[in-house]
């Protein structure tokens, strides 16, 4: 059974097709990332996964259950998490509140303090500053708590939106070690990005998304190295 | 009256006035053709009367009180053969407390062949639609809507209620004598005109001239919710009597809480005290409490005119009368001295007839015997009322 | 003096209950509720409705339905406008422009089936309701309804404080007031959230509106205009949604109008208070506290 399984999947922004008869699947523990340029279509795609826009067609299945069209907190609550674009951590809030919020669907006190302790394990730098408002730590560090933040609800799929966007190098190294880790923890992960060249570092199998349709798939050595992706994709270091 | 919304439409009422008036005139035009019959005609041939109420919106309270009394005042005129032989035919139409209704309103009575307009009570409404009623030349009767500028407009446009600072001189007297006042304190809303004039000029002058002294003039806004500061600065010169000009709802809680605070002397108000607040109050808040008026509805009052209406509105509609229904009854009464004077029920004769009958002395009615006139205004020198146990009263010493 | 503190303290009691929902759901929903005065007189008048209807009704009964009708009230204003408001239109400014407008619409409706009732008069509350009675100590005249107006008040703040720095749903509605969308993201209901809120903050202004008719025996239509404006003044002065400094503005201002009316001329309060107004949006538009939610 795949932990998300997409067919036939549509977005529309009033006259605007998003997304186009997509089908997709993430198996369990598998780390999958879609590829596309600004405006393919991918936060979108991201966008009906999670519930914050509901889709116009199509079906999606999330370890077997139909999760097609319900709002987002309810899905948030059958352990689907996403990291969204931007990483849009609540600034005023601090660190420490921002956890609790992550960890907002999970009833059992005791779990929420055992995830606490796994992810300010993962991430020491939250534990230092655990008190300070989120919106003083740096672009790094936010990266850092959007993740933590996700890991408190204990999912067991976890959504990237462009994780590596607006960040150094050194900072896009670090980020795709916290996936890592995050992969080896046994989460099943679909991340989009434009930032190809980092993203095939960490996926086990990547899509190509174009105007909203899949043009390519397969396993990341093989979408690599596809002359189209190549041109694309990683002959330029797209940074925004 | 209630002024609390007066700033918030001028400007829509005036446009919609403006429209009224645009529909009216092409109604004057294309009516005048079709029916060439001008308003007015001999005796005999009956009297039309309009009375523009504010049956519904905030002053409903007062608008409901002027209907009744006009049902009643024609039923009694007619029944006695009508205004020199005119049967009175009433139309009664509710302006809901609106100046663009009450416009369009006026407009509909001027192109109906009305022969006179008694309207009442909101000073707003008033001013709105006398420039009408002038230019129509409809004689136009106003009870209550006390502002500047109303009777001013011109000869057609009169008011049956005297102004508020008549009534001073009887209270301070009032108060010298029958309560032994020698102190006083007044509370005041600086947002309504009429009360200011009459907390900072009428008041200290009338109360002045009887050797009541002024320990404190505490004012405040309308709205103003919050009155303990007020009436702990009232109370802190110990006055003997206390004089409310509030508005409404102010009245009730500044009285609670100068009764709460202890305070046993007198309390006093304005015309409006007894029908806006008073009957909201319990009778050991609200018994021996003081205002004046223009009427009350007693039998025992010193002009056999004021006794015999009470004594007839009372038989007729089994309630007491208000000053509201007074004045209304009196417009009435106006408008049949003015047919007699002049002996012809147009509107020109009435509005010359009103003249008339100002300067021969005014006639008998239920506010006094004679109601003269001022500047168009009823120039009576009114009661003290006492309130007690819900009922308004004749004070005692008049 | 001291008199004139006692009498500012309870003011500003009241000023802290009918400003705090305001705050709450204007930090918390981007809500500006120009009904909220409304809502507040319905409070009143429910209290002078039940009075007059059912004689002897205790009156904590009085103040438990009035607090629940207008908590519905907030609700409906929830279900019926906001949240299509918020389904129809996703621009933000958008969003809160209508929601204003709603607003001041909702406020005219409830203003005249109020006036259905009272009949456009101010109405006197039964003395049976709750009998006041007043203490002297030490040369100040202070009544129990004002006790308890202070007491009630001074619990609440602390319970409505601590709800939002430390509850679950305080630090949910301290998230979507951050970002909506995001706050979804973690598994707050938003809607059920906003509802929550809505009712909160409707029962606050019930609770103080039956508290003040019952101190100035009176209840009529309007009677929640003049402490809108009050509440806005306060809200700026202390930050939007900071319940701390919320509650010492309103307190401040209370006293500053109660000692301006005292010792000064005392219709320069609303001057003023408004005067006060201007110079914090010149000096300091964030208002005393910084830590507004929506900055870090």
């Amino acid at each position: 059974m795949s932990a998300i399984e997409i067919t036939g999947l549509n977005v529309h922004y009033g006259k605007v097709h998003a997304v186009r008869d997509v089908d997709l699947y993430v198996d369990q523990g598998e780390v999958v990332v879609v590829v596309g340029p600004n405006g393919a279509g991918k936060s979108s795609l991201l966008a009906a996964l999670s519930g914050l826009v509901p889709p116009s067609s199509g079906r999606v299945v999330m370890s077997g259950t139909d999760i097609t069209g319900r709002p987002a907190h309810r899905i948030a609550r059958l352990g689907l998490v996403q990291v969204p674009e931007g990483r849009r951590i609540f600034a005023p809030l601090t660190i420490d509140e921002n956890l609790k919020l992550g960890a907002y669907t999970v009833k059992d006190r005791a779990r929420v303090k055992e995830l606490r302790g796994t992810v300010l394990e993962m991430f020491p730098i939250l534990a230092d500053r655990i008190d300070s408002p989120a919106g003083l730590l740096s672009g790094g560090e936010q990266q850092m708590l959007a993740f933590g933040r996700a890991l408190m609800s204990d999912p067991h799929t976890m959504l990237l939106d462009e994780p590596s966007m607006g960040l150094s190098p050194a900072l896009v190294d670090r980020v795709i070690e916290a996936i890592r880790q995050i992969s080896e923890s046994g989460l099943s992960i679909l991340m989009v990005e434009q930032n190809a060249s980092a993203a095939f570092g960490v996926a086990n199998r990547a899509y190509i998304l174009d105007q909203g349709e899949i043009s390519l798939e397969g396993p990341v050595g093989e979408v690599a190295a596809d002359p189209r992706v190549l041109a694309a994709f990683l002959g330029v270091t797209e940074e925004d | 009256m209630k002024q609390r919304s007066s700033t918030k439409a001028p400007a829509r009422r005036r446009a919609l006035g403006i429209l009224g008036l645009g529909v009216a005139t092409a109604l004057i035009v294309s009516g005048c053709s079709a029916d060439p019959a001008a308003p007015g005609s001999s005796a005999g041939a009956g009297i039309k009367i309009t009375v523009l109420a504010d049956i519904t919106g905030k002053a409903a309270f007062f608008g409901t009180a002027i209907e009744e009394a006009s049902k009643y005042t024609v039923d009694e005129l007619n029944a006695k053969g009508g205004i020199n032989g005119n049967q009175i035919t009433l139309t009664v139409k509710d302006t809901a407390s609106s100046a663009a209704t009450a416009s369009s309103l006026m407009n509909d009575a001027i192109l109906d062949n009305t022969d006179a307009v008694i309207f009442g009570v909101l000073s707003e409404e008033a001013l709105a639609i006398a420039p009408l009623a002038q230019d129509a030349g409809i004689p136009m009767i106003n009870v209550q809507a006390a502002a500047d500028g109303i009777t001013e407009t011109g000869d057609a446009i009169w008011r049956i209620t005297p102004p508020q600072g008549n009534f001073y001189p009887k209270l301070a007297e009032y108060v010298s004598k029958q309560l032994k006042a020698k102190t006083a304190a007044v509370f005041y809303v600086t947002d309504n005109a009429p009360s200011v004039t009459l907390a900072t000029e009428v008041m200290p002058k009338a109360f002045g001239d009887v050797g009541i002294s002024i320990t404190d003039s505490v004012s405040s806004s309308s709205t103003e919710t919050d009155l303990t500061t007020a009436v702990s600065r009232l109370l802190a010169g110990h006055p003997d009597y206390i004089q409310t000009q509030a508005i409404g709802a102010q009245n009730i809680a500044l009285i609670t809480q100068l009764r709460r605070a202890g305070f046993t002397g007198g309390i006093g108000g304005g015309t409006s005290l007894g029908a806006n607040a008073l009957a909201a109050l319990s009778p050991d808040q609200s018994n021996g409490i003081v205002y004046y008026s223009s009427f009350v509805g007693s039998d025992q009052l010193p002009y056999a005119s004021g006794n015999d209406f009470t004594k007839a509105y009372e038989a007729a509609t089994g309630k007491q009368p208000t000053t509201f229904n007074a004045e209304t009854y009196d417009a009435f009464g106006l408008i049949r001295a003015a047919v007699i004077a002049s002996g012809k029920v147009s509107r020109a004769d009435i509005v010359s007839g009103m003249a008339q009958v100002a300067s021969k002395g005014g006639f008998a009615g239920a506010q006094g015997d004679p109601i003269t006139f001022k500047d168009r205004s009823a120039d009576t020198p009114g009661v003290v009322i006492q309130w007690e146990d819900g009922k308004e009263t004749l004070a005692p010493g008049q | 003096m001291l008199q004139y503190l006692v009498n500012g303290l309870s003011l500003g009691a009241i000023y802290a209950l009918f400003s705090l929902g305001l705050s709450i759901s204007w930090a918390g929903l981007n809500i500006l509720n120009l009904a909220h005065g409304t809502v507040f007189m319905v409070g009143a008048l429910t209290a002078w409705l039940l009075s007059e209807q059912l004689p002897g009704v205790p009156f904590l009964l009085v103040l438990v339905i009035a607090m629940v009708i207008c908590g519905l009230i907030g609700l409906a204003m929830e279900l019926v406008v906001f949240r299509q408001i918020r389904r129809r239109t996703s621009d933000g400014n958008q969003q809160t422009l209508t929601t204003v407008i709603a607003t001041v619409a909702t406020s005219s409706l409830l203003i005249a089936i109020a006036e259905q009732f009272t009949g456009g008069q101010p109405q006197g509350l039964s003395q049976d309701l709750f009998v006041v009675s007043g203490y002297t100590v030490f040369g100040i005249r202070i009544t129990n309804i004002q006790i308890a107006i202070i007491v009630i008040a001074a619990v609440l703040s602390f319970a409505v404080a601590w709800f939002i720095k430390r509850g679950r749903q305080g630090q949910a509605l301290r998230a979507l007031s951050v970002d909506r969308d995001m706050a979804k993201l973690v598994g707050v209901s938003a809607d059920r959230l906003s509802a929550l809120t809505m009712f909160g903050a409707g029962a606050m202004a019930g609770l103080a509106g039956v508290l003040l008719a019952v101190q100035i025996n009176a209840v009529e239509a309007h009677m929640g205009e003049a402490l809108l404006f009050k509440a806005f003044a306060i809200i700026i002065i202390a930050g939007v949604g900071s319940i701390g400094a919320t509650v010492a503005a309103a307190v401040a201002l209370a006293l500053v109008e109660t000692f301006v009316a005292a010792y000064w001329v005392s219709d320069l309060r609303d001057v003023v208070v408004f005067a006060l107004i201007i110079l914090f949006l010149l000096v300091r538009p964030q208002g005393i506290s910084s830590k507004g939610w929506q900055r870090a």
